[in-house]
């Protein structure tokens, strides 16, 4: 079972002409037009989100991947081509036919997303537990008390000292900040998380403990992860699954292991190679 | 004759390294049946393709041609070769556990934990999950003081029986083996010949590397010579 399918997805940044899509990819060895500038971003990317399975994208920075996950995740809406959403009660729905309310309800109820950058998805002017009470609210809730208890099980699972959990998170350590992105995201029982080189900027001990905790979570809840990353390590890690990507394209996909193993694309053996 | 439980036909790997621009075979034109409750040895020099052979069964390197016939618990048959990633790491799961030469754990994971992981991944709770571990860590013969710790802190051949702890925590349908006792000691490597000895018992289908021909001699019920990119049966 599949929690996200797409077809030739694609999107161009840019005036685009019709030579955009062949002139551009990992064969040609850009992702810039050379008729008329445009950055293909994505380029026919076919791609299976196995559900309750961690998916690594990895690829070099300017490979799409994060342009991906902000189309799937639902911030971005020019992409061409078809992605399928599979709710939880199963149905598939179109991402590109959903108006920009829809997706903003997907975003608040059934996605979480934790960035690389704390400022980006936590709000420094509010306390740390207010982070989380917001997307409560969201989700519905509105007995103070409750959202006041389901911000500190939070926290606390995801290993915040609950005793700080009035202050701004601007306070905290990247690490701290990182958890509480996750409790965050994690605030209306998301069933797909969209993790964006959440590891990336902190220290290896942090880094460390921050993949633990996302493991057990993953072990415990069976979320479906789209893990944006270009530390193969970090991959190596997490995922059951893989897609490597390239100048908007998708060169190779497979199961973790395999592909480190015996990668097949000339350019997943030289990332693998330049890791190991 | 029991039943059938993988049928390799004409299995073929060949690697290409595009950075030099090369291309070789590791092995060529392989058949093999592997049968419930028997043990299929793979012999050869070191570099004839054993070891690849199991790894292209488990699929941890991608076949080039040939077909590995899997019949599964339910009575449906899976060609390996083709199978979609999902339907590979669901039978990875439950019913295909490979023991390979190196244990790759989670570096601060404890044992049981690394034991336990591939029940986590089904639907038991992980408190039964690890209370399983322990039993197979117990019957495997790993010493309780190291059952909370993290194997990267073990030796080689502690490293092994969590290796094997791993693969058995799941009764498996069938089981390959890459020399699993190449790093241990005499009385563990006792006690590994006796686990094999219970499991071809239990009707699991079992194909490996045995460094030793001793022992080899002692498990297998045939022997398939692998070597010079060809491989031929043997009685």
């Amino acid at each position: 079972m599949t929690v996200f399918e797409t077809q030739n997805l694609t999107r161009f940044y840019g005036v685009r002409c019709p030579r955009c899509l062949e002139k551009t990819g990992a064969a040609a060895g850009t992702n810039i037009c050379p008729d008329c500038g445009t950055v293909v971003a994505l380029n026919n990317v076919n791609l299976r989100v196995p559900k309750g399975e961690i998916l690594g994208v990895i690829g070099e920075s300017g490979s799409g991947k994060t342009t991906l996950l902000r189309y799937l995740y639902g911030v971005d809406f020019g992409a061409t081509g078809s992605a399928l959403y599979r709710n939880p009660s199963g149905e598939m729905i179109e991402l590109g036919e959903l108006d920009p309310a829809q997706r903003r309800r997907l975003r608040d109820r059934e996605f979480g997303i934790v960035f690389q950058n704390p400022h980006q998805g936590l709000n420094f002017r509010i306390s740390a537990g207010g982070n989380i009470a917001e997307r409560v609210l969201v989700s519905g809730e509105r007995n103070y008390g409750n959202i006041r208890e389901r911000a500190t099980l939070l926290l606390d699972r995801t290993g915040v000292p609950t005793r700080r959990m009035d202050e701004s998170p601007a306070g905290f350590s990247g690490g701290m900040q990182q958890r509480v992105q996750i409790a965050r995201a994690l605030a209306t029982e998301p069933c797909v998380l969209f993790l964006d080189e959440v590891t990336t900027s902190l220290d290896l001990s942090v880094q460390a403990k921050i993949l633990d905790l996302i493991l057990e979570l993953h072990q415990r809840t069976r979320l479906s992860i789209l893990l944006v990353t270009h530390d193969i390590g970090v991959a190596r890690m997490l995922a059951s699954h893989c897609i490597v990507m390239r100048y908007g394209q998708v060169v190779e996909t497979g199961l973790m292991d395999q592909i480190l193993e015996d990668p097949q694309h000339a350019y997943t053996q030289e990332l693998i190679g330049a890791s190991l | 004759m029991s039943a059938t439980i993988l049928e390799v036909r004409n299995l073929k790997k060949r690697f290409t390294l595009h950075e030099t621009q090369t291309s070789f075979d590791a092995f060529d034109n392989v058949s093999l049946t592997v049968r419930a409750g028997s043990f299929t040895g793979l012999v050869g020099a070191s570099g004839a393709g054993k070891s690849s052979i199991l790894k292209c069964i488990y699929r941890r390197y991608l076949p080039s041609g040939g077909n590995c016939w899997f019949h599964t618990t339910d009575g449906e048959i899976v060609d390996l070769v083709t199978a979609s990633d999902q339907r590979t790491l669901e039978l990875r799961r439950k019913e295909i556990r490979f023991v390979s030469q190196f244990l790759h754990t989670l570096p601060r994971q404890s044992a049981r934990k690394a034991v336990a992981e591939p029940l986590i991944q089904s639907e038991i709770t992980p408190e039964d999950a690890l209370n399983q571990a322990t039993a197979t860590l117990e019957r495997i013969g790993l010493p309780q003081r190291l059952w909370d710790l993290p194997p990267a802190t073990f030796s080689g051949g502690e490293r092994q029986l969590v290796n094997m702890a791993r693969a058995l925590i799941v009764r498996p349908r069938l089981l390959l083996l890459d020399e699993p006792t190449a790093s241990l000691d005499p009385a563990s490597t006792r006690k590994m010949v006796e686990e094999i000895a219970r499991l071809k018992a239990e009707g699991v289908a079992l194909l490996g590397v045995f460094h030793d021909p001793e022992l080899m001699d002692a498990l297998a019920e045939e022997k398939i010579h692998v070597g010079g990119g060809v491989t031929w049966e043997k009685a």
